[in-house]
């Protein structure tokens, strides 16, 4: 039986000015469904970029990424758009949330783009902001919120469309210890209790604890993934590579 | 996406840079002024000239001029075309006004009273007195309005029951004295061929042939037709039948090559208005290039989260039709306003613009159709992006 999202043999190769660069060289894995995957490495591994080309934000030079059995780099534009929409959810390092809206209508913009009629979005908007615990703060604006506030509302604007995958790119980067805590058991109980997979790419190793598995990716290509019983071993590894 | 949630989110971003906004509305509102002004001018001078044209011409009507003048046994061969109803001549004299103050020249026009409507383009003869009476018969005479008032300050000059002493130049020089009977209107000056039918005085043709003209002959014939369809042929007829020195032409084709005249004009005065049009898109073009630029990561946003490249390419676009829309419609709504406020003196005339549904409709259609065209470069720009680089943008 295939998994729920299938790395196979996947290139990424930009060319910089007529410099070609390997941002990936073959990564291979798989992840299950309802897994928590976190993806480590040091900069400039292809974290980011195996992310983009698995939420189909980017496309890969070689290889395929097959979600829920479909090879989304044969998706159209179109497609890949419904696929963003409907099938992922982003959280990035930066929150990006659009300064002029209130949480509550950064929150409904996923159901906007999906046609959703206005109350029926309020509604899933305000369900998805109580569930990060920011219901209270549902027409404050952007400016108004503190950095793990604003990250937890590009959560809730993650999870809003009820997604069968979220992708989280560096997304306690830029928080305190504190709020990045707070983040990251929003993540752990979307995982555990509502059965979400997550993919985490993240610098901070102490995040690797709330996964299930975490893959080492270096030089674009995978160098081991470890079990829950490894990480240990991956953390001595790394400190002593010096990553 | 929803048209409403299109314009939600347009709405909202044109709240947010609303100095820009401002001054985009603002430039779509002077430039559809501008155009819909000129074109209701336009349309305004095309109906008061056809109008009058129509009133004082009558479009049935074929006119025949000749300097040496048409004789009784031309008006009856004209008055023997099948589809003629009737002809009068008309003769004119220039005499000079004696007065204490001086001397004035004007027009002396000899024609029968119940034609004086027809040329003066007045309904009826209760239209054309101002005081007194239209019964002209012998010297008893009509005097136009620069006659019996001072034509700069307005002042009464002459009163029904005086006697009007002129110099004749003509066949028979001498000097006459006529009797007011009636004091007309003002009728602007245009109307009449070929003379100021407010400078001249009006007699009857009988008492004209007697006193004043040495030959019986008239310098104008007005052929009327039983219809204004049969008057191509009357003027082909009346042609046949006229003497070599006479000059017939129809008024109707006349009025036909004036307002061809005019609605060429009326499109030059469009095209130049609409450089304001062509200005606003251009503001357009440039409001909307910057704001791609400067909300390049939120296009990365949006398409990261599931927005198609047809829905940024629409909601830039609509962005482009609320601005469009709002200034056209306040533009217009402006154009109407000043419309009935403001007259335009135009030969003796008071116009103002008139501003026609196909005046407003195109006041409206154009600066959307243009803005809307501005913009879709910039647009198609933002449809575009590529998400990832868009995300990354600084």
């Amino acid at each position: 039986m295939s998994s729920f999202v299938e790395v196979r043999d996947v290139w990424k190769i930009y060319d910089m000015d007529g410099i070609k660069v390997e941002a990936l060289r073959g990564a291979n894995f798989d992840v299950e469904k309802g897994e928590f995957l976190g993806i480590v490495g040091p900069s400039g591994s292809g974290k980011s970029t195996l992310l983009h080309i698995i939420g189909g934000l980017d496309k890969p030079t070689k290889g395929e990424v097959v979600v829920e059995g479909v090879r989304i780099n044969e998706l159209s534009d179109e497609e890949l758009s419904e696929y963003r929409n409907k099938v992922v959810g982003f959280v990035f390092q930066m929150f990006y949330l659009i300064p002029r809206f209130t949480a509550l209508q950064n929150v409904e913009m996923p159901l906007i783009a999906r046609g959703v009629p206005r109350e029926e979005r309020r509604k899933r908007a305000m369900e998805a902001l109580e569930m990060v615990g920011l219901g209270d703060r549902a027409f404050h604006k952007p400016n108004q919120l503190s950095g793990g506030e604003q990250q937890r509302v590009a959560i809730a604007r993650a999870i809003v469309g009820k997604p069968r995958l979220l992708l989280a790119d560096e997304p306690t980067g830029n928080l305190d210890s504190e709020s990045a805590k707070s983040v990251m058991e929003v993540f752990k109980k979307l995982n555990r209790e509502h059965g979400l997979t997550i993919i985490l790419v993240t610098h901070n190793l102490e995040l690797v604890w709330y996964c299930n598995r975490v893959i080492r990716l270096a030089d674009g290509r995978v160098k081991r993934i470890y079990r829950a019983g490894e990480y240990r071993e991956m953390l001595s590894s790394m400190l002593k590579s010096g990553l | 996406m929803k048209f409403s949630d299109y314009t939600f989110l347009a709405f909202a971003s044109l709240k947010e840079r609303r100095g820009r906004t401002l001054g985009a509305v603002l430039g779509v509102i002077i430039a559809v002024v501008a155009l819909s002004l000129a074109l209701g001018v336009g349309e305004s001078f095309q109906i008061a000239f056809k109008e009058q044209m129509e009133k004082t011409l009558a479009a049935n009507s074929v006119y025949i001029f000749s300097s040496i003048g048409l004789t009784e046994a031309d008006l009856a061969y004209y008055r023997n075309i099948y589809e003629v109803e009737d002809v009068f001549g008309i003769a004119f004299e220039t005499i000079k006004l004696i007065d204490p103050s001086g001397v004035k020249t004007v027009t002396l026009v000899a024609i029968e009273p119940r034609w004086l409507p027809e040329f003066l383009g007045v309904t009826s003869l209760e239209d054309l007195i101002e005081e007194g009476s239209y019964d002209m018969s012998g010297l008893g005479v009509i005097v136009g309005s620069d006659v019996w008032k001072d034509p700069q300050t307005g002042q009464k000059l002459r009163n029904v029951g005086e006697t009007l002493t002129v110099q004749v130049s003509g066949g028979k020089a001498k000097q006459i004295t006529f009797f007011i009977i009636g004091l007309a209107k003002e009728t602007g000056g245009i109307r009449g061929p070929g003379m100021n039918p407010d400078n001249a005085v009006y007699m009857e043709p009988e008492a004209f042939f007697t006193y004043i003209a040495k030959r019986r002959v008239y310098n104008l014939v007005v052929v009327v037709a039983k219809d204004s369809k049969y008057v191509s042929n009357v003027e082909k007829e009346v042609r046949a039948f006229s003497p070599p020195h006479a000059r017939v032409f129809s008024p109707a084709a006349m009025i036909k090559q004036v307002s061809i005249f005019v609605t060429a004009l009326q499109t030059i005065l469009g095209v130049v208005s609409s450089v304001g049009i062509g200005v606003t898109a251009l503001w357009v073009f440039d409001s909307m290039t910057i704001s791609v630029i400067q909300r390049t990561r939120e296009i990365g946003i949006l398409k990261a989260i599931g927005f198609k490249s047809r829905d940024i390419l629409l909601l830039f676009l609509m962005e482009a039709a609320v601005i469009s829309v709002i200034g056209s419609i306040s533009g217009v709504a402006i154009a109407m306003l000043l419309s009935s406020l403001v007259r335009i003196p135009v030969f003796g005339y008071t116009l103002r613009a008139t501003i026609t549904p196909s005046i407003t409709l195109l006041s409206i259609a154009l600066p959307i159709l243009a803005n809307l065209v501005a913009s879709l470069l910039p647009a198609r720009r933002a449809a575009s992006l590529d998400p990832v680089r868009a995300l990354r943008y600084e």
